[in-house]
This record gives structure tokens, C-alpha cells and sequence, in this order.
């Protein structure tokens, strides 16, 4: 009877002791994995918040500067399959080179994605002067021209004897030069600290500190009352955070109705995109340097002109100009030139026009008018001919300074000349 | 009676001891209150982009060379500039600075100086988004000019957060129309669509922290 009480007695304290045992494992896990677990979960990145990453610790070797701790992609591990993120676990005094896994898979190197990666390649982003862009420029009065435009360049004339034609004022579009010169924008934002918000009005008004200065524009949007809760509950307790908006934050929610016309500034800039990019086409069409890029392999050409084979005279390579004139030509080519390939801003740019009576008749009242790009600035002083010509600047349609040369002399059949002139680029 | 005794003791301490482990719980969850409502200035930064480390460059091999596009930093008069690398922390020079960054790889920059106020520090992070197609031999000619205002270092100086997004317009043959070639997004505009619409955003800055990351000290 007594051992069986015993017995009892000690089956319970067993127990209890078992209880107890259980209690603290149970607690110790959860006051050891809390801490553990929060760094891991704060530092996957948004993107990857939702997907099942599994978190391996990196050692780091052979670095004497920590790597990144963090990779924006995530890997693959060689064992499992799964996606792996590489983070490396940098030790004290211990340099680094390179991530490798601590369970003994290997994650796939870092340079293997970069190698891997495209780059993406911006440009190129050229400044073009020359030809007849949108409207075809038209003459008009005795020595005008109209619809000219930023990068034009065109002469007008017409024949100095008693053809036919001699009353038709022609016109003659030049090349189109560009220069590879990139200039650089930005845009900014700025997030301010959201003491700078702090409601300091009486009670149940919250009023926006820089907003009653009227020192600058606090911007409302999303961070001002969300970051701040604790704050917030000390100065006006027991209203709730989303009861307090500032003033400013009233139509912070408040979408601009495209309906009624109201856009926001980017919609309005994405409006003005189509003008742009019809712009941005012509000399994107026409991108190049001097130098060529390919050569094509044809081995020989033959000629049939009129019936008649000409005669091969190279076989090997060139360049053949195939020109079929008639008799009785007025005609005027124009050729520009500029002087480097590339410029940046602050730099000089200088520009040759070559005009030649290619005809075989002589032309009179030759007017050559260069409609400056907006990037260019004429360098006053700097424009020069070497045939006698009267220079003058004026407006062109679009508001740019249109360069304009009168040549006073007829310019005879083959006879040709030029001018120049030196720009700015901004 | 004296069942019930031992039972309400088990229980008490069972109750007792896992306590503990809520005890804790609920203290870090304090703390992290505590935390987001009292953070240093600039602090606000640090959990919208992560600040990557450097070294990038050592991985790269003489093929990948292609990835690196230059960069000039620039800024107000007596603004020094240093950036850590592969090889380390460079020493402070006098802006600009021009240095081959990896596209698609952030640095931290250190800005330090006359330009900034009271001695202190700034540690940018800085990261190229796309390379420029420069013509042959002209890369270095054309680096992505970097220009940080003097009102960014004071935003950041007085606790804010600055985000710069470099972009190239897309109408190459106008001149800006802000004659300072920036301007502010409007609020709730994000910096990279806006520079998408205008042109092609090449590189971004992010100025706020006014210390290093632990670890990293120059």
C-alpha cells in the first residue's frame, strides 16, 4: 500500500518535472528565433517579398573589401534547385573575394551574371544640321525662302540665260551633317524628414509647419503621417492617425480627372512626346560617320547605258558615281561639312558649306540660307565666303537664326565656292 | 487539495517561464516602434533602395570590360569626392571626379569638404543604369556628368533624402528647357518615369546617409 502511494507520488513529480522541462525548451525557442528571424525577412528586397527564398549565410573570403551584402537577383543552388540568396556574412578582420555558400552548395558566381547580363546602351544622341526637315522650304519674294526650320539648309536660285526655265527659282537641299554631342539632364526628389510636419496648430486643426512659413512646399504624398505614429499619438491622442491630414494632404488622394482635361506633369510631358519623336526619326535615319561600317563584296558591275556596255576599268574595289546628265541643266549641289564628329557642350563647331554650279549653265541671284539647330549659337564675326556675297541673319519660322548668304556674282557652269562659319554648342 | 495545489503550481510556472519568451517579443516590438518614429535624419533612405557594397569591378574579366561606363562627379566649389572600390576607399579629391563605374552596379561615394557644412560627411550611393554609345575611342570623352546641386548637400545635411536620376533627352538638337538642366519631380511623380518620358535615365544618385555603413569606415 505504501510503495504503491510512493509510487504514485513519484510518477506525478515525474511528471511535473516533464511539464516544466517542455515549458522552457518551448520558451527559449521562441525568445532565440524572434530576433533571428527579423533581419533575414527585413533585408529581402520588395521584389522578392513574395517568392519563397530560402537564405543561406555566405562566407566571404579573399576580399579586402566587403562584398555586396546583398544580391539583387537570386541564385540558384546547384543541390536543391531552388533559388538560393547569396548574402555574405562578412567576419572581422577577415578580407573577402569572393561569395561561396556555407552548406556546401555553390551558388553560381556573380560573374557569371554579369557576363551573362545585357547592358542596356543609351543614344547615340546627335546634334544634325543640315537638309530640309519637315516643311520643304519654298522661295518666296525676290531672294526669301519659307518654311524654314531648325537644321535646314537650302539655296535657292535659277538660271542666268534664255532658256526656257529661266523664270523658275529652284531650290537645292544640302546634305545633312551630324555630330554625336550628349548633354545630360536630371531629375530630382527629395524626401524630408517628417518632423518638418509636424502639426503645431491648436488641437483638432493640424496645420504643416513649412506650410504656415510659406518658407517652401512640403510634399504630402505618402510618408508624411505614416512615418511619424508615435509621434503623432503624443500630439493629439486618441484620434486616429488617418483622422489628421494636413491641409495640403486633403487631395493627396485625389486623382486628376483626364476627363475634365486635368493632367498630372508627366501626363502632360507624355503629350508632347509624338512631336518629339517625329523629330527624333530624321536623324536617327540618317546616324553615321564618315566612316563606314561594312563594306558590301560586290566583285564587279556591269554598265549597260544607252545600249552600250562600258568598259571595266578597276575590278578590285571603289567607289563608281553613276551620273546621267542631260544637256541644258540648271542645277546647284550643295555639300556641308562640319569639322569634328564630336563636340561637347562649351565647344566650338565649325560648319563648310561647298555650293557648285554642277549644271551646264550659268546660275544668277544664288541665296544660301542655313536655319541654325537650337543647340548651335553662330560665334558672331565668324561667317566668311570666298566669293563675294552679302551675309545677313534673321528669323526662320520656328524662331531660329537662319545664317543667310547673297551671292552677288553669277556663278558660272562648274564653278563652285564656299562658306564658313563657327558655332557654340550648348 | 493537495493535487490541485501541485496543479495550480505546474501551471504557474509553466505560465512563468513562457512568459519570457512574450516578454521579448513584445520589447522588440516596441523597439521597432520606436525605431520607425525616432530615426536619425536621412534615415528614411535606407529601407527604400538597398546601399550595395563595392568590389563589383574585381569580378569582372577583360570580356566584361564593355560594362564599364565613365562617370564625372561634380559639385559645388570645394566639394571633395572619394569612392570605394575594389581597391578600397579612394582618397578625398577635389570634385570633379572621373571614374569607370560597372553599369547596373551601385557604389558608395563619400562627399566631404568646404562645400559641406560644419566639417561633415555625406555617403552617397551612386549607380550607372545604361551605357552611352559613345563613338570608337570617345568613351572617356563622354563620360555621364553627374552635377550635384549645393541645395542636395543641404537637403541631406538638414536630414532629407535626395534621389537624382541622370537622364539624356530624347531631343538631342534642343537646349534644355531649364536653364539649370533640373528640375523637382512634382510629388508623387516617381524620378525614373519621369526621366523615361523626357529621355533615357542613365544614372541615379542617392544622398542622405551622413555616416557609413558599419564596416565600411574610410
Amino acid at each position: 500500500m505504501k510503495n504503491a502511494r510512493s509510487d504514485r507520488q513519484r510518477s506525478r513529480w515525474l511528471r511535473a518535472v516533464v511539464i516544466i522541462t517542455a515549458a522552457i525548451i518551448l520558451a527559449s525557442c521562441r525568445s532565440l528565433t524572434t530576433p533571428l528571424s527579423l533581419p533575414a525577412v527585413s533585408l529581402l528586397p520588395a521584389a522578392m517579398g513574395p517568392n519563397r527564398v530560402d537564405e543561406i549565410a555566405v562566407q566571404v573570403v579573399g576580399c579586402e573589401q566587403p562584398c555586396p551584402p546583398l544580391l539583387r537577383q537570386p541564385l540558384h543552388s546547384q543541390t536543391s534547385g531552388r533559388p538560393v540568396l547569396c548574402r555574405p556574412l562578412l567576419q572581422d578582420n577577415q578580407p573577402c573575394r569572393s561569395c561561396q555558400p556555407t552548406d556546401g552548395s555553390a551558388c553560381q558566381s556573380a560573374t557569371g551574371m554579369l557576363l551573362a547580363r545585357e547592358i542596356p546602351v543609351a543614344g547615340p544622341y546627335l546634334v544634325c544640321d543640315g537638309g530640309d526637315c519637315l516643311a520643304l522650304a519654298q522661295p518666296t519674294g525676290a531672294s526669301g525662302l519659307k518654311n524654314l526650320h531648325a537644321g535646314d539648309t537650302v539655296a535657292r536660285y535659277h538660271a542666268d540665260d534664255f532658256g526656257p526655265d529661266v523664270h523658275d527659282v529652284k531650290v537645292a537641299i544640302s546634305n545633312r551633317a551630324c555630330v554625336y554631342a550628349p548633354r545630360f539632364a536630371s531629375v530630382r526628389h527629395i524626401t524630408r524628414p517628417h518632423e518638418e510636419a509636424a502639426p503645431v496648430g491648436i488641437k483638432g486643426l493640424s496645420l504643416d509647419t513649412v506650410t504656415e512659413l510659406g518658407v517652401r512646399r512640403q510634399p504630402v504624398w505618402g510618408s508624411t503621417q505614416r512615418i511619424a505614429p508615435e509621434a503623432a499619438r503624443k500630439a493629439l491622442p486618441g484620434v486616429a492617425i488617418e483622422e489628421r491630414l494636413s491641409p495640403m494632404a486633403v487631395d493627396q488622394n485625389a486623382f486628376p480627372k483626364e476627363a475634365s482635361g486635368e493632367n498630372r506633369a508627366v501626363a502632360r510631358v507624355a503629350d508632347e512626346r509624338p512631336m518629339l519623336t517625329k523629330r527624333k526619326q530624321s536623324p536617327l535615319l540618317q546616324v553615321g560617320f564618315e566612316v563606314p561600317m561594312a563594306w558590301t563584296c560586290v566583285r564587279g558591275a556591269q554598265v549597260i547605258v544607252m545600249g552600250r556596255t562600258a568598259e571595266v576599268i578597276a575590278a578590285d574595289r571603289g567607289t563608281a558615281t553613276l551620273r546621267i546628265e542631260e544637256q541644258g541643266r540648271a542645277e546647284l549641289t550643295l555639300c556641308k561639312q562640319v569639322g569634328s564628329d564630336t563636340a561637347r557642350i562649351g565647344e566650338e563647331l565649325d560648319f563648310t558649306i561647298y555650293l557648285l554650279n554642277s549644271g551646264d549653265r550659268p546660275l544668277r541671284d544664288v541665296v544660301l540660307v542655313d536655319a541654325l539647330p537650337a543647340r548651335l549659337e553662330l560665334i558672331p564675326q565668324s561667317a566668311a565666303a570666298n566669293l563675294s556675297a552679302e551675309f545677313s541673319t534673321e528669323k526662320g519660322d520656328d524662331g531660329s537664326v537662319v545664317l543667310k548668304w547673297r551671292f552677288e556674282s553669277p556663278l558660272a557652269a562648274g564653278e563652285g565656292g564656299f562658306v564658313r562659319f563657327r558655332t557654340l554648342v550648348h | 487539495m493537495l493535487r490541485v495545489a501541485r496543479g495550480l503550481l505546474a501551471a504557474a510556472g509553466f505560465a512563468l517561464v513562457t512568459s519570457s519568451g512574450w516578454a521579448r517579443e513584445d520589447v522588440e516590438s516596441r523597439a521597432v516602434e520606436k525605431k520607425a518614429s525616432m530615426a536619425v535624419p536621412g534615415a528614411i533612405g535606407v529601407s527604400r533602395r538597398p546601399q550595395y557594397g563595392p568590389c563589383p569591378e574585381l569580378e569582372l574579366s577583360g570580356a566584361a570590360q564593355h560594362e564599364i561606363q565613365p562617370v564625372e562627379i561634380s559639385g559645388p566649389d570645394g566639394m571633395e569626392v572619394a569612392i570605394e572600390t575594389a581597391a578600397g576607399w579612394s582618397p578625398l579629391k577635389a570634385a570633379p571626379l572621373r571614374i569607370g563605374l560597372v553599369v547596373g552596379r551601385p557604389y558608395r561615394l563619400r562627399l566631404g569638404g568646404t562645400a559641406i557644412e560644419d566639417g561633415q560627411e555625406l555617403f552617397p550611393s551612386i549607380c550607372v543604369c545604361a551605357k552611352l554609345a559613345t563613338p570608337a575611342g570617345t568613351a572617356w570623352r563622354f563620360p555621364v556628368e553627374i552635377q550635384i546641386d549645393p541645395s542636395d548637400i543641404s537637403e541631406a545635411i538638414n536630414g532629407g533624402h535626395v534621389q537624382r536620376v541622370i537622364y539624356a533627352p530624347h531631343d538631342c538638337g534642343r537646349p534644355d528647357i531649364m536653364p539649370a538642366s533640373w528640375f523637382d519631380a512634382s510629388p508623387g511623380d516617381d524620378c525614373f518615369e519621369v526621366a523615361a518620358t523626357l529621355g533615357d535615365p542613365l544614372a541615379e544618385i542617392l544622398i542622405g546617409n551622413r555616416l557609413p555603413a558599419p564596416g565600411v569606415v574610410p
